[in-house]
């Protein structure tokens, strides 16, 4: 996978793309090239994923109580 | 014997139950009946169960504080005292508040329910759905102000960042919770992509709780698209909410913390992970060198690099061997030549005619002559002497005898 790509990646989809790399370098059958190329993704993977831990923020959206008031699209951030 | 008016009894008894610590502050149920309001704003009423009666006051004051009107047959909750209506000799509840559906009626309404639903089987396993591992999505349905939306925003916060809370905020308690709780969860059913619902609220008393066992809020829950958590805050009480919802957690930071993963143990995971690449890749690499070393062992045996240089060395070697057999053999032959020269030097024709020979040759044909035969009269000669030669004519042919 491309660095790109992996930049692109939520972290639950990232995280879930790591654990697969480890499952094939574990369950080896590879070539070396092969092997490396899985190594960097992973690293770049679990990179990827720390950096999403790091910098992530609960976000919030309220729902406003009366559907009527504001339209069906209204949602407010907080 | 003395002799009491009927005022003496009456104040005697009177003052006997004023001064009674239990009946000056009760709680007490029933079910109302005879229920009327004067036209002063006193309501009169009469609580009763199976076995007895009991006559309540409320006076104007406190009866005007009621949102509610009492009607024959409702089970309620009254607070007050008993004492004595002196002018007609009775004792009575005199009441300063009246609570709708007291804890019997209502215990009995829940197990009803309860029942109901269970035989509809909702409260069963197989229906209850699992939990999505990374929500993104996550509904929480509680009241803004209360303790619980706090707790389920710190431990969210604090345990899965990466989510978004998709707040609905509702009443939780009171006459219009049911209703509320009910529409907050309809909200968030009309939002595409929530994962994981959270209905809550902070610890209360079980009246507190009581909306979370109206049965609208049961079907409402159990209609929700996304699994619910219920998180109603009695640790030892389940609610009916408790037995629809698709997990129950006993408070609201349980609630939260059972829909999200642990940034924390998420971080030690990909730790692991991490070292668990390093090992592999280095596993490998390490693996492919002894194997690529072995190799290049068997490699070198065979390698015609070594092959060519040793044949190389072979063939020099027969090179030396083979000059140093023909310089052997060049030094015996320039031995044996020289050998040869004195005997050679011995043969030189010069050497013969230094000793006063000659040598004659036909003058004109250069042929050797070496028998009168071979001359004529008048031939042409050359004579050779060791320091010369000589031009001659043959004047005289003479045989051996003569000389």
């Amino acid at each position: 996978m491309e660095w790109e790509q992996i930049e692109s990646l939520s972290f639950e989809d990232s995280y879930a793309r790591l654990e697969q790399v480890i499952q094939q370098l574990q369950a080896g059958n590879l070539s070396l090239d092969e092997s490396v190329a899985l190594y960097e993704e992973g690293m770049q993977l679990a990179r990827h994923c720390g950096r999403k831990l790091d910098d992530s923020q609960l976000r919030v959206t309220q729902l406003l109580a009366s559907v009527a008031e504001t339209g069906p699209d209204s949602v407010e951030e907080c | 014997m003395q002799v009491r008016s009927v005022t003496q009894v009456t104040q005697y008894i009177k003052v006997l139950l004023d001064n009674d610590d239990e009946l000056a502050d009760l709680w007490v149920e029933g079910e109302v009946s005879n229920f009327s309001r004067a036209s002063s704003g006193h309501c009169y009423f009469t609580l009763k169960d199976s076995e007895c009666e009991l006559r309540c006051v409320m006076w104007r004051t406190q009866a005007s504080l009621l949102n509610w009107m009492p009607r024959p047959g409702d089970w309620v909750e009254a607070h007050g005292h008993v004492s004595v209506y002196e002018r007609g000799g009775a004792y009575q509840f005199y009441a300063d508040v009246l609570e709708r559906g007291g804890v019997g009626a209502r215990w009995r309404e829940f197990e009803a329910l309860k029942q109901r639903l269970q035989a509809e089987g909702l409260f069963e396993e197989v229906r209850k759905r699992p939990l999505p591992t990374w929500p993104r999505r996550i509904g929480v349905v509680t009241s803004p102000s209360g303790a619980a939306w706090q707790d389920i925003l710190s431990v969210l916060g604090a345990r899965y960042p990466l989510a978004e809370v998709v707040f609905s905020p509702s009443l939780v308690q009171g006459d219009g919770a049911p209703e509320s709780l009910v529409q907050a969860l309809a909200r968030l059913n009309q939002q595409d992509d929530i994962d994981v619902v959270i209905i809550a609220r902070g610890g209360g008393s079980l009246e507190d709780l009581w909306a979370f066992n109206d049965e609208r809020v049961a079907r409402a829950v159990v209609a929700s698209r996304a699994p619910v958590v219920s998180g109603v805050g009695h640790e030892v009480d389940f609610t009916i909410t408790d037995f629809v919802a698709d997990l129950r957690a006993p408070t609201p930071s349980a609630a939260a913390a059972a829909v999200v993963p642990d940034i924390h143990v998420l971080r030690t995971q990909l730790r692991d992970g991490l070292q668990a690449l390093g090992a592999h890749i280095s596993r490998r690499i390490n693996g492919l060198r002894e194997s690529w070393e072995r190799e290049r062992r068997l490699l070198r045996l065979h390698d015609p690099q070594k092959i060519l240089a040793e044949q190389r060395q072979r063939v020099d070697d027969l090179m030396r061997r083979a000059s140093s057999a023909w310089e052997h053999n060049s030094m015996l032959r320039r031995i044996r030549v020289n050998g040869y020269i004195p005997r050679l030097q011995a043969l030189d024709p010069r050497t013969v005619l230094a000793r006063g020979y000659a040598m004659v040759q036909d003058g004109l044909s250069g042929v050797m002559i070496t028998s009168t035969q071979q001359t004529a009269l008048g031939q042409e000669l050359s004579i050779h002497l060791h320091d010369g030669s000589l031009g001659a004519r043959v004047t005289e042919i003479s045989s051996p005898g003569s000389l």
